[in-house]
């Protein structure tokens, strides 16, 4: 076969078209379309141009590594590395909080929303929420938040602790919130927070998996109104397999809580095939009223898919129903149950005369049936803090 | 009778080409209800599928030739067992992989599951088309690579099945019957072949082994083990949950479960429909947030997702007409199979009419107008899915609304954090409907609520008068009450969300030929499930067309300096080979990519503008095949005994003015569904026509069992276009751009194919190189 120059050209003249064709069009998207934050999760941070925090509660080690002992995971951490909730760095052999001052999601919501069904029940809380987090759980709501670190997120401004407290103060909010993902991760946040909150009058509360520490919990509980923990399952195996985490510090941290007068509800997922036996549910709620009372609300919570639990079915009513009624078997005084908006057990009864003392649908109170801390139906004293 | 065994094994190519196409679409489906079955997840399957077949097409040209016809025989036997083991390990791949029913697989589950599931299928089907040319030569070709012959035999086998699959099979039956009946076939080309290839010595043991496997295969149509294997399996892979049926349709897989008093249907694997208790907050926001922002919504149109709860609460409101759309009738009578009140109540409401066909085919077809259209279809993750979020569509839905009607879509949101790729998803569709419609409007929450108009002043509707609707129409909500449209649309609360979605700078728009929300959607799913996944589609995003054009440019470059040196020709014989070689295998390899992204960009141009039709989408992929038969035929007989490397590099050349112009002509043949039948059949055969030249110039070359080694070439680039043009290319530039991206790699190769064509000019004689 002989390639002349007219064969040439042609060749040419064919590759300059379709060449043309990809240059001229108006369609091309010509230059790079916005740029993409750099996903870097747990390595060194660049960017210091804020005023870092630095942390309580580590010691320091040979080598410039430090041990954060903030909760049960004791992460030993090398210089210029974090620890596992991605929060903590440790900078020329100490230890500071990446996310002092830097929350990534700020919103008003209402306290049932946590849920808190008796502390000040109706109200709004001032919500806070940064990077981060200490536990892996495969369904969580909040990932976004939980599971990346500050730098792929960004953060809001201006949010140092007297700042906070004084838009809460503008904006008429009762009580703040630490929430959406895990407060200890950002202890020193919550903490200089709360401690300001208090000076002005304000209430703190926080959402917890339960995995703090004993001494920095107890510190910490000083300067805070009311605690929701995720008592998430009751075997050791559902905290390893699902949530990478452990069940006995939360359990001592239920201990605590109560231990320092602090008020206290709990709340528990019930994930189908995963932690909704009938037996560990009585088991946990033996287990609560030995331990803590018969008094601490215990809110049952349906599931849905989400995150990496895409494929799991959602929480029957009747699983719900059930675990309500072993809980009140077991003596446990308020029980709820949640995400079944329109559920009559969305709203509270009155363990004496079975009245509802606050009349609730989802998130919205329509009625609250207590005055001076009782009963209007039967004068039983109820539990909580209404005022 | 030299042409009679010849024939037996033409034959038998026809029988690998029928089973090939029916088990790829049976395992495929099967795998795609395990996976999520998004764009990326098709794409691994697919991939995976065309590496092993070119695997084992590769492998089995090597081996004795005087024991080609027994190798054959053994591949096909072995395929008769690799069928149904493939299709058990790809149904219990959950059990095997030690991952319960409830998490989803990451990528790396998904590609080592896939690829082991997929093996001794696609192992043994490559290998059986390999050993059929090398027998077909050793019977036929008097020393010539007739490969093309086979090749031509097994695309029309392929064709057979694309239409049993339309019509007789068409995946309604259990998968383990049709892989019965697969197995009596191969079984059935075995004992043909035992009588054609071998002597009389062995023929006796491999009829025998066909025998007995015709026999096995036949008995286990009707009996009972194979209605065994598919209850075992299913139980395998929801381990122990309560399936109370399964049925597959035209359009997907669907299992009904229950547990205590919850019913739910799962549709290829993914929660569709969940009672007595649905997810209320779903469907009240979905149902009246959108509705009560139209004063008075009398005819009422949703595509897709009703059963279950959405229909209930949409038929809560005073309204003449509520029509339905759902593409799979299927997922209806699952539904009302389940016998359930809410069902039953919702869908024998008189004023609800219900429409089995395509969303999209509907609206483009109907001239009916209603005042609310509300779409419920899920996440935009497919190519197919996301047809119904482009700006073609949503401007034909406002030319179906009154004066005064709404358009109203949900996607994922967050009441708490709106994530990086979320964010980007969801303004993608505010930046689409904001493109088409005058008023649009975002209800933030952890379901986005979009609402768009032509003329209805959204933006002026308040809680207030939701409020007073809600009140006037006597809607018995559970969740949507006074309180929740107070926090609902509460601007202080949901404005920074409202300001972060309608900020679209850097964004694209989505449409038909540009669906940058399955890029969007992928980009969450990797944010969720594979990080790197999620960089490396970062990392392209970033790469402007400057880059890609200067890679181009720069390999370019590279070619027409090789093609200068060819020029000269006067090589060593050996480096001719080598010349030949690599030209002539890039050319297949980019022709197998170039294959597919035609494949796809017909198909995917034929949804979006004619619907979603099984029957329709069966045949373009058939006449694609005959094409290729018929484009292999022709070139089969024109190169045989003769050099052909030019007439190679003209089909090249061809291919390239097909990618370049084939986009636009596309958008403008709106109206011809013959228009995309023709193309499909000229794809077809100029992606067919390069095999048999491509495997007589290997042949020429020196190349050992050159029809193999083309046909695992041709698999490899297949398995390239599927990965990266499908699932990158496509999302991330669209499929004009991607076209001409692939156009650009076949100039490449053509420009190495002239050269080889320059190099070796004046040396071939007689099909070799002197």
């Amino acid at each position: 076969m002989r390639f002349g120059r007219r064969s040439w050209l042609l060749l040419l003249v064919s590759a300059a078209i379709v060449a043309g064709f990809v240059l001229g069009s108006d369609l091309v998207p010509w230059g790079p379309s916005d740029p993409v934050p750099e996903n870097t999760t747990s390595t060194r941070v660049e960017t210091v141009d804020f005023p870092w925090r630095e942390a309580m509660f580590y010691e320091q080690l040979a080598d410039d590594k430090v041990q954060c002992n903030l909760c049960f995971r004791e992460c030993v951490i090398p210089e210029g590395e974090r620890g596992f909730c991605r929060n903590r760095e440790n900078i020329e052999g100490s230890l500071f909080s990446v996310v002092w001052g830097r929350p990534s999601a700020v919103h008003v919501d209402p306290i049932e929303k946590e849920p808190l069904h008796q502390f000040l029940p109706g109200t709004k809380i001032y919500c806070i929420g940064t990077a981060g987090c200490n536990f892996r759980c495969s369904f969580c709501h909040n990932w976004t938040l939980s599971q990346r670190s500050v730098e792929e997120i960004g953060y809001y401004p201006n949010s140092t602790p007297r700042e906070v407290v004084n838009t809460v103060k503008e904006r008429g909010v009762p009580t703040i919130s630490f929430t959406y993902n895990e407060p200890t991760s950002a202890y020193e946040y919550l903490y200089d927070v709360a401690k300001k909150a208090q000076e002005a009058g304000i209430n703190v509360v926080f959402h917890s998996n339960g995995s703090m520490s004993p001494e920095p919990l107890r510190e910490l509980l000083q300067y805070v109104d009311a605690v929701t923990i995720d008592l998430k399952g009751f075997t050791e195996r559902y905290y390893n397999e699902i949530l990478g985490a452990s069940l006995e510090p939360v359990l001592e941290t239920l201990k605590i809580i109560r231990e320092e007068g602090v008020w206290l509800e709990i709340v528990n997922l019930v994930v189908p095939e995963e932690n909704d036996d009938p037996e560990e549910i009585r088991a946990m709620c033996h287990w609560i009223v030995e331990n803590l009372g018969t008094d601490v609300p215990l809110h049952f919570s349906r599931f849905f898919p989400n995150y990496q639990m895409t494929h799991a079915a959602p929480t029957p009513i009747s699983t719900l129903e059930g675990a309500r009624d072993v809980a009140k078997q077991s003596g446990i005084q308020y029980v709820t149950i949640g995400n079944v908006p329109g559920h009559p057990s969305n709203s509270t009864e009155c363990p004496d005369c079975g009245e509802t003392l606050i009349e609730r649908v989802h998130f919205s109170v329509h009625d609250v049936n207590i005055e001076n801390g009782q009963c209007t139906h039967c004068g039983h004293e109820v539990s909580g803090v209404f005022q | 009778m030299k042409g009679h065994p010849a024939a037996f094994v033409l034959a038998a190519a026809a029988v690998i080409g029928v089973v090939g196409i029916v088990i790829q679409v049976l395992l495929t489906r099967e795998l795609l209800v395990v996976f999520q079955g998004n764009e990326f997840t098709i794409g691994i399957v697919m991939a995976n599928w065309l590496l092993l077949e070119a695997a084992g097409a590769l492998s089995a040209r090597f081996g004795r030739s005087s024991r080609t016809h027994q190798w054959f025989l053994l591949a096909l036997a072995l395929s008769v067992l690799s069928l149904p083991l493939s299709l058990y390990l790809a149904r219990s791949l959950r059990w095997f992989l030690g991952v319960g029913p409830a998490l989803s697989l990451d990528l790396g589950q998904m590609a080592v599951g896939s690829f082991l599931a997929l093996a001794p299928a696609c192992i043994t089907h490559g290998a059986c088309f390999t050993f059929a040319c090398r027998a077909y030569n050793r019977l036929a070709a008097g020393g010539k690579e007739l490969a093309g012959r086979v090749y031509v035999w097994e695309t029309v086998g392929t064709l057979v099945g694309a239409v049993l699959l339309t019509g007789v099979l068409a995946l309604r039956w259990p998968a383990f019957t049709i892989t019965a009946w697969l197995a009596a076939t191969a079984a059935a080309a075995v004992v043909l072949a035992a009588f054609a290839l071998v002597s009389t010595g062995l023929r006796r043991r491999w009829l025998a082994v066909g025998l007995v496997l015709l026999l096995m295969a036949v008995a286990a149509v009707p009996g009972s083990w194979v209605a065994r294997l598919q209850e075992q399996t299913l139980a395998l892979h929801w381990q122990g949950r309560d399936v109370l049926f399964h049925e597959d349709s035209y359009y997907g897989s669907i299992t009904a479960m229950e547990t205590r008093e919850q019913q739910m249907i799962y549709y290829d694997g993914s929660p569709s429909l969940i009672i007595p208790d649905p997810d209320l907050e779903r469907l009240e926001t979905t149902a009246h947030v959108s509705l009560l922002f139209h004063q008075e919504p009398r005819d009422i149109l949703l595509v897709s997702g009703g059963a279950g709860g959405l229909l209930q609460e949409i038929q809560k409101h005073p309204m003449d007409t509520l029509d339905y759309v759902e593409l799979d009738p299927a997922l209806l009578t699952a539904a009302a199979r389940l016998d359930a009140p809410l069902v039953r109540q919702e869908l024998d409401d008189p004023r609800l009419r219900t429409i089995p066909k395509d969303g999209r085919l509907f609206v483009s077809s109907t001239d009916r107008v209603y005042d609310a259209v509300i779409l419920h279809v899920g996440e935009p993750s497919t190519l197919q899915t996301n047809r119904l979020y482009t700006q073609e569509f949503f401007s034909q839905i406002k030319e179906r609304l009154r004066p005064g009607g709404l358009l109203a879509l949900t996607l994922p949101g967050s009441s708490s954090h709106l994530g990086h790729e979320l964010l980007r998803l969801n303004r993608s569709m505010y930046r689409t409907l904001d493109s088409v419609f005058s008023h649009v409007r975002i209800l933030p929450g952890d379901i986005n609520v979009y609402l768009a108009s032509s003329d209805h002043g959204l933006h002026g509707v308040g809680p207030d008068e939701m409020t007073a609707r809600l009140r006037e129409r006597d809607l018995e909500t559970v969740l949507v009450t006074e309180s929740y449209l107070d926090y609902r649309l509460d601007d202080d609360r949901w404005s920074r969300f409202q300001d972060k979605i309608s900020d679209v700078s850097g964004i694209r728009a989505n449409t038909d030929f540009n669906p940058a929300a399955v890029y969007y959607t992928l980009g969450h799913w990797g944010a969720m499930f594979s990080p790197q996944l999620q960089r490396i589609m970062s990392a392209l995003d970033a790469m402007g067309m400057y880059q890609w054009l200067a890679v181009f440019s720069f390999l370019l470059a590279a070619a027409v300096l090789w093609l200068w040196v060819q020029r000269r020709g006067g090589q060593p014989k050996g480096v001719q080979h080598w010349t030949i070689y690599g030209a002539v295998a890039c050319a297949l390899i980019t022709t197998g990519m170039a294959g597919m992204v035609l494949d796809l960009m017909i198909l995917f141009a034929f949804q979006s503008l004619h619907g979603y039709v099984y029957q329709a989408m069966a045949l373009l992929i058939a006449l694609f095949m005959a094409g290729a038969a018929v484009g292999a035929w022709w070139s089969g007989r024109t190169a045989e005994g003769k050099q052909t490397i030019g007439r190679l590099a003209a089909v090249d050349v061809l291919l390239v003015a097909m990618l370049a112009v084939l986009p636009q002509y596309l958008r403008l043949a709106a109206a011809s569904p013959v228009f995309f039948m023709a193309a499909s059949v000229a794809a077809g055969a100029l992606t067919g026509a390069q095999f048999p030249f491509a495997a007589s110039c290997l042949h020429a070359s020196g190349r050992p069992s050159a029809g193999g080694l083309a046909y695992g070439l041709d698999l490899a680039g297949g398995w390239a276009g599927a990965l990266i043009s499908a699932v990158f290319l496509v999302p991330l530039l669209g499929i004009a751009h991607t076209a001409w991206v692939i156009a650009g790699v076949k100039v490449l190769s053509s420009l190495l194919l002239i050269g080889a064509a320059v190099s070796t000019a004046g040396h071939f004689s007689k099909g070799t190189i002197r």
